[in-house]
């Protein structure tokens, strides 16, 4: 059952900005992680999604209804991080989550509570000399504190130290696993590869790709980049029939592609030569991303 | 009707504004006051001592509205001097131009953070993303914001009441509370201009812009047309065509002159300020429910 369902959606603000025709669903349970480039329009499909901003054509369903100005009470299912983090001007971190627990009806504070501890906050100082980060884990206990069935993330992790960010991806996997389905819009491809089901791309305002994160994880592609000890094999070597990437003659370094079912041909083959070092390039969504772009902008 | 969390946020954030502003304008009171208090008014000494020199001019075959014009004073001023009262000249010139002025900066500050400043900062997002209709948010910030003027206020007129019992009791009390009451209406009114442009807009800067824009204008206008009014005439230092700006204020509808004649002119001019703040009420409200939100 899709919670969230995007059709057709549009918002078109001139100049070639905006969102051109979106269609994605969310599943119930799914984590679907949003990427794309600064500008690409990330921020605006969520603002349509969260019924802010009305679209200029198409229409965000969820639960089965359609999304709009007067949709508030869809809210009481959603957990919101906005992209960019300002609070209302009312004391401390302490101050403001229990007025927004207020807002949303909740009174059992303790998975908000559980929330701080884990995400190291100090909700005893105030919100306006709080970091970038301080800041962006109050919008996080905020949105997660009522156990929301919906989340959506506007690039929730940012300002967040390493750390932090893997604390971040626990509470995201446990959301999941009590059902939330979440939409999250991201520029930190490691943590979308940690967390996602699927990854749809954005570019200039269309989604030029959808995968699912099992074909990135269990790509039957490997990339090895080999280094050999000298110019005599090097030479050799880049005359086998082989799927070769690239070279750096300088190093006698090339990189190459191997299917897996031919991965023992391939170590006979190298049985043949002095190497120096072998290793595997893990093949990675940003690898993805920008091949997938590059693929976009050659067509263009 | 309210969302009384966004209520309290609203009190919070805004608190420190109000009370500075109502602990000013309470102060300008209370010294306005003592200072009339202490005037002696010259009108007090006794006509009588005048005969003496109105005989010598007439036993000359001379009028004294004749030695004004040798002089080169419209003469027209001896019965507005011989009217004048300093109490006419605080009323007329004190609650329109000093008590105005403060409410009128809390206006545009308080009514560009209602909305357009949470806009464009982003901080709305939290209140948008909850269970609250956006018709209930906005006559929540209105309900603040009337009830933040309202108890202003109250709290002034007591102040100015507790003045004119005590210190200056030039003023009938009746007239002060009228006073007070359009001032008050005045700043409703302004208010409900700023609610509306802050309702409308997404940036402070416009919000600002226009909100800003028709305090000083009005504010201006009325200093300027200060010296068109017939009070400033009657002191022979009006400029008559500066009566044009009287016009273009709305501070003008706080009609001191028919409240201290006792006319029933400003009642009218009352409504008028009423009527002028349910129309912006109203229109901020119904637009901040039917326009694109950026947050």
């Amino acid at each position: 059952m899709s919670i969230i369902k995007i059709e057709n959606l549009t918002k078109d603000y001139g100049l070639s900005r905006g969102i051109f025709d979106i269609n994605l669903e969310v599943e119930k349970g799914e984590i679907l992680g949003y990427i794309g480039t600064n500008g690409s329009g990330k921020t605006t499909t969520i603002r349509n999604i969260m019924g802010f901003i009305k679209p200029d054509s198409g229409r965000v369903k969820i639960l089965d209804q359609e999304v709009n100005y007067t949709t508030e009470y869809l809210m009481k299912h959603i957990g919101y991080v906005p992209g960019e983090i300002s609070f209302p001007d009312i004391g401390d971190g302490n101050a403001f989550l229990k007025n927004q627990a207020e807002m949303i009806g909740l009174n059992d504070m303790d998975y908000a509570n559980y929330l701080i501890g884990k995400l190291e906050l100090d909700t005893t100082a105030n919100l306006k000399h709080m970091s970038k980060g301080m800041k962006q884990k109050t919008a996080i206990v905020s949105a997660f504190m009522g156990k929301p069935d919906i989340l959506i993330l506007d690039e929730p992790s940012t300002g967040l130290d390493p750390l932090m960010r893997e604390n971040f991806v626990d509470i995201l996997i446990e959301a999941k696993n009590r059902g939330a389905t979440i939409f999250m819009s991201s520029h930190v491809f490691e943590e979308v590869e940690k967390t996602c089901d699927r990854v749809a791309l954005l570019l200039n305002g269309r989604i030029i790709d959808t995968v699912n994160m099992k074909d990135i994880h269990h790509n039957e592609v490997k990339t090895y980049v080999i280094g050999f000890e000298g110019n005599e094999d090097f030479q050799k070597f880049i005359k086998e029939p082989i799927n070769l990437i690239s070279k750096k003659e300088k190093y006698y370094q090339i990189t190459v592609e191997i299917m897996d079912k031919e991965i023992n041909n391939f170590m006979k083959t190298l049985n043949n030569y002095n190497l120096k070092y072998i290793k595997e390039e893990k093949y990675t969504l940003e690898k993805y991303f920008i091949r997938k772009i590059n693929e976009v902008k050659t067509n263009d | 009707m309210i969302s009384i969390p966004l209520l309290k946020q609203t009190i919070k954030s805004n608190f420190g504004l109000w009370i500075v502003s109502t602990l000013t304008v309470s102060l300008l009171y209370t010294i306005i006051k003592i200072a009339v208090g202490s005037i002696v008014v010259s009108g007090s000494t006794d006509p009588n001592a005048l005969v003496p020199y109105i005989q010598a001019l007439a036993a000359a075959g001379l009028k004294l509205e004749n030695l004004f014009v040798t002089i080169g004073i419209n003469p027209d001023i001896l019965s507005g001097l011989a009217t004048m009262d300093s109490n006419v000249l605080i009323s007329m010139i004190f609650y329109p131009v000093v008590g105005v002025l403060l409410p009128l900066v809390y206006t545009v500050i308080v009514g560009n953070k209602l909305f357009a400043n949470q806009i464009d900062r982003g901080s709305l997002a939290f209140v948008l993303s909850t269970p609250i209709k956006r018709s209930k948010i906005a006559i929540t910030q209105m309900s603040y914001f009337v009830l933040s003027i309202a108890l202003m206020f109250i709290f002034i007129t007591g102040v100015d009441v507790i003045l004119t019992i005590t210190i200056d009791n030039s003023l009938e009390l009746g007239k002060i509370l009228l006073l007070n009451l359009g001032l008050s209406l005045f700043t409703l009114a302004m208010a409900s201009i700023t609610f509306m442009f802050s309702a409308i807009f997404n940036y402070s800067k416009h919000s600002l812009a226009l909100s800003g824009g028709f305090a000083l204008v009005f504010f201006i206008s009325k200093i300027l047309g200060l010296f068109g009014s017939d009070l400033f005439m009657n002191m022979g230092i009006g400029i008559e065509p500066m009566g044009f700006f009287n016009n273009i204020t709305m501070i003008s509808l706080i009609n001191t002159s028919s409240i201290l004649d006792g006319t029933n002119d400003y009642i009218i001019q009352f409504a008028i300020l009423v009527f002028i703040s349910i129309i912006c009420f109203t229109t901020g409200s119904i637009w901040f429910t039917k326009k694109d939100i950026p947050v």
